[in-house]
């Protein structure tokens, strides 16, 4: 029994003495080692934020130039000038028109006549006396292929067909295609069904700024009969233009407005303001004709605010030649500054041809070249830049403190200013902005631009230095990013020669080193 | 299994760390005649008891209590206090030797002996930068080219199997040695030879902010042979004493020998400079760092050579002393200088003790002065008692003053115990 009691008593103690001298745990005290080490060397190029794409070209120096060619932004097509020269007009007056401009629909259901006319209805003969000496209004209409023509050769054709059911014992029209001219047809007979016609010589006829015919009927006797006759919706006059053998000293043909189809995004980056040093806008007519003549219009430029500037072109047109007129600075310099988002245009063509200069199935072309080099003054641009970061998987309480250390070289020909934009893209949201404040630039974040020769060629790159201070909420922030958008806004404000432009290379670039000063508690 | 479970309960209690606040130690790292007990004509047979001798002896500078402390039963290093209290170079060393198995018989002149020993040996010397650097980061220390030239570790862990002889002449000389057959068991060590790291700092250049330059230098080494045959060594203890009228002088070599360790050796011999990630935005961040990590690994990719023979010299010790006995018989002074083969260098310790001894009640006191490097101020004492004359014991604890500021905290710690039977 003894036994047992000691054998107990020695477990509790063994128990007592294994359980009561463990150490619960090991712990560090005053490990806080404050680390310099160097972090990232980053590249970023003129490229990497202005890539070439689109009409954002490079040349072979790499300077950047906005540059955009077509040969046919608008596209004359030969069938159309062989509609002019053989230009072939019907258009027809008919009863129905008459009888309701003269007695309106109420006389005429008193009278006996359905309106709108059906396909056949008797009527009879006698009202058609109604129309005997009653003066009618001229009526007019409009042709869409040229508004001012001056022929010098060829006539027009007219032609009058009688469709009435009666004979028309005397008639007598007048044309006016425009204020200053004026054509009798007639007087003449026609039976029914009857055609008249009548050449008119064009040489010498101008029509200034019309595109439009007036008919006016100065005289009209018809066939007096009785019993009834029969009409149709057709019944009335038909009258046909026929142009033949024309020519013309001078012809406008309208072109029409469209967009022209070039992509300005290299603008969208630019603020209003920008100034350009050399740049062209080239518009080129290609003209396999023999006519000769010229192009005027309007182009259009709309920022993305709405401003507008008109650049008023004037381009001549000369017999089977490549024709361009170049405009510069002084012509195009408002429409860089809006910056232009949209382009287009509204133009007419005003030649000089006959039915023999329109030969062969190939197009006038009108096309545009535009270059914008990019040497820039009074220029404020932001471009931006995504990196993919994975974030850092990291208690940031154990961080005391982060110093970004940095150095800048700013080989960018304009002011910049650096920031690193921290985001999380799962929630949509810019968690921070980290701006780099070099010691010497007076408190903003406007890194100086690289020193520029009288030409804008960069000859020595800027240097800013600076220690960023990352508070608590940074570093969480940077742990937590999974994106850097790399924000940079280049500014020519820094200059101290206002007048003073400078050439965007490609390859100019801004270096970001970066050293990290850390203290980490690792107790 | 009353004394298995006491056994057992006895060990459990010696090595758990609280138990140190019981300050029961002893040690038999002696500074005396290695003739241990003082037995001088008698024909005699000793067996120590299995297992239960061992001895337990650790250096460090700084001591330990400089950077360690017990508080609400955690075991606190304070890191800071630990490289403030590094002149040029921190020093640990523990050797734990286990006395697994001894018998000993005296017949005539003859002194004859075989047992089993264990030790395990372990070395550490890291320089102050080197300690700063880890601690306190490299901000400090930035355009200032730190070496590591003189960092290294060292541990063995061995068994020796011995036979020996004494011859005691005239009653006056004895002389004796032991031939120790080592079996090494596990080796490990790092060497830092010409290792250096420069941090330059660049504000306002052209440059990164910091650059660092780092140049490699180290091998390293560890068994991966532990088959019965290998790693095999020899050793030898000899001692020599000559007894005079008063005097007895002495001189003890003890496991002066080599193992003949197969290693793995890994040699890293780079030279890497930094100045930062180079990333354009055309690449992928994650990427340029992973090809830094490839980059770093390739300079200091270790070079492996496997098998490699490789003779090493044991952590051999001599004594050499002189004891005086008093008029009274009962009393002796002691004289002992003690050299121990450091990896680097060589601990010289120099003690004086003396010896009294209790006839009725057979027991021997004997408190010891010691002094070296790590301490300048460490008493000990050694208690050796006769149990009805067939069982002895020898007790040893170092740094005596330790008890009064946690022995284990101090830059000596020393205990040991021996328990004999007597024929």
């Amino acid at each position: 029994m003894s036994k047992i009691n000691h054998i107990h008593a020695l477990f509790f103690i063994f128990c007592l003495i294994f359980n009561a001298c463990q150490l619960d745990q090991i712990e560090v005290d005053s490990w806080s080692p404050e680390i310099a080490t160097p972090l990232i060397n980053a590249t970023v190029t003129i490229a990497d934020l202005i890539p070439e794409k689109g009409t954002t070209e490079y040349d072979e120096n790499n300077l950047i130039h906005l540059a955009f060619r077509s040969d046919s932004i608008y596209v004359l097509d030969p069938a159309l000038m062989q509609n002019i020269i053989g230009l072939n007009i019907d258009t027809s007056i008919t009863l129905e028109f008459l009888a309701l401009e003269l007695l309106g629909e109420g006389p005429l259901q008193l009278l006996g006549i359905d309106t709108p006319f059906p396909d056949s209805q008797e009527i009879s003969g006698g009202l058609f006396q109604l129309l005997n000496g009653v003066p009618l209004d001229p009526f007019s209409f409009e042709f869409d292929e040229f508004s001012n023509a001056s022929f010098n050769s060829g006539e027009l054709e007219i032609g009058i067909t009688n469709n009435l059911p009666i004979s028309i014992e005397n008639a007598q029209i007048n044309i006016t295609p425009d204020s200053d001219i004026l054509w009798e047809v007639g007087p003449f007979q026609l039976e029914a069904g009857e055609t008249y016609i009548q050449s008119i010589p064009l040489n010498g006829v101008v029509i200034d700024n019309s595109n439009s015919l007036q008919i006016a009927i100065e005289t009209l006797e018809l066939e007096s009969i009785d019993g009834d006759v029969s009409i149709t919706p057709q019944t009335g006059f038909e009258f046909s233009f026929n142009m033949n053998n024309i020519g013309f000293d001078n012809i406008t043909l309208p072109l029409g407005g469209d967009t022209v189809d070039v992509d300005l995004a290299l603008f969208e980056d630019f603020d209003s303001g920008l100034e350009l040093e050399t740049p062209q806008f080239t518009i080129t007519v290609d003209n396999p004709f023999s006519l000769s003549g010229s192009i005027n219009g309007d182009l259009l430029a709309h920022s993305q605010y709405g401003a507008q500037e008109v650049l008023m072109i004037d381009v001549d047109i000369e017999p089977h030649t490549i024709s361009s007129k170049t405009y510069y600075n002084n012509e195009i310099g408002p429409i860089i500054a809006l910056p232009p988002q949209t382009l287009e245009y509204e133009a007419n063509a005003t030649l000089n041809f006959n039915a023999n200069d329109i030969v062969g199935n190939d197009p006038l072309k009108l096309g545009v070249d535009i270059d914008f080099p990019l040497s820039v003054n009074a220029a404020n641009l932001s471009l931006k830049d995504t990196v993919v970061f994975t974030g850092i998987d990291y208690d940031f309480t154990q961080i005391e403190h982060v110093y970004l250390h940095y150095n800048l070289i700013n080989e960018f020909p304009l002011g910049t200013e650096f920031n690193l934009v921290l985001r999380d893209s799962v929630a949509g949201v810019h968690l921070d902005t980290l701006k780099f404040v070099a010691f010497n630039d007076g408190g903003n974040n406007i890194i100086n631009p690289a020193i520029v020769d009288l030409f804008g060629e960069v000859e020595e790159p800027t240097l800013s230095s600076g220690t960023l201070i990352l508070s608590n909420s940074e570093i969480n922030n940077f742990l937590n990013t999974n994106q850097i958008i790399i924000d940079v806004t280049l500014s020519s404000s820094g200059f101290q020669d206002e007048n003073q432009y400078v050439k965007i290379y490609s390859h100019h670039k801004c270096l970001l080193k970066a050293g990290l000063e850390t203290k980490i508690n690792l107790d | 299994m009353n004394r298995w479970l006491l056994l057992g309960i006895y060990f459990i209690t010696i090595v758990l760390p609280a138990q140190i606040d019981f300050k029961l130690f002893s040690n038999l790292d002696l500074a005396v005649n290695q003739s241990r007990l003082d037995l001088d004509t008698s024909d005699f047979k000793i067996l120590q008891i299995p297992v239960l001798g061992f001895a337990i002896s650790t250096y460090s500078n700084p001591r330990i209590s400089d950077f360690i402390s017990i508080k609400d039963n955690a075991l606190r290093l304070n890191l800071n206090d630990y490289q403030l209290n590094v002149d040029d170079y921190s020093h640990h060393l523990i050797d734990v030797q286990n006395n697994l198995f001894m018998y000993q018989e005296k017949y005539n002149d003859n002194i004859y002996s075989f047992g089993l020993t264990h030790r395990i040996f372990s070395e550490f010397i890291f320089s102050k930068q080197f300690i700063s650097i880890l601690i306190n980061g490299n901000s400090n220390y930035l355009n200032e080219t730190i070496y590591f030239s003189d960092d290294c570790v060292r541990a063995y862990n061995y068994f020796s199997l011995f036979v020996g002889y004494s011859r005691v002449i005239n009653d006056a000389i004895q002389l004796g040695g032991k031939l120790r057959l080592i079996k090494g068991h596990n080796s490990f060590g790092i060497d830092n030879n010409n290792s250096s790291i420069l941090f330059s700092e660049h504000f306002a250049t052209m440059e990164n902010p910091f650059s660092m330059h780092l140049n490699s230098d180290v091998n390293s080494f560890i068994t991966n042979n532990t088959s019965f045959l290998s790693n095999v060594g020899i050793a030898f203890d000899l001692n020599f004493s000559k007894k005079t009228n008063y005097l007895n002088l002495y001189v003890d070599i003890s496991e002066l020998g080599f193992i003949h360790w197969t290693e793995d050796q890994y040699i890293s011999q780079g030279d890497f400079y930094f100045d930062g990630v180079d990333y354009s935005l055309d690449q992928t961040l994650s990427s340029e760092f992973s090809s830094l990590y490839d980059t770093i690994i390739n300079i200091f990719d270790l070079e492996e050579k496997k098998d490699i023979k490789s003779l090493r010299l044991l952590p051999f010790d001599i004594n050499i002393g002189v004891n005086r006995g008093m008029s009274n018989d009962v009393g002796q002074i002691n004289f002992n200088y003690n050299l121990k083969k450091l990896y680097k260098g060589l601990l010289h310790t120099g003690t004086i003790s003396y010896t009294q001894k209790i006839i009725e009640y057979q027991l021997g006191i004997t408190p010891m002065y010691s002094i070296n490097k790590f301490n300048y101020t460490n008493f000990g004492i050694l208690i050796n008692k006769q149990w009805k004359h067939t069982l002895y014991t020898n007790l040893y604890l170092d740094n005596i003053f330790g008890l009064f500021n946690n022995i284990m905290m101090s830059n000596r710690f020393g205990m040991g115990v021996e328990f004999f039977v007597l024929f």
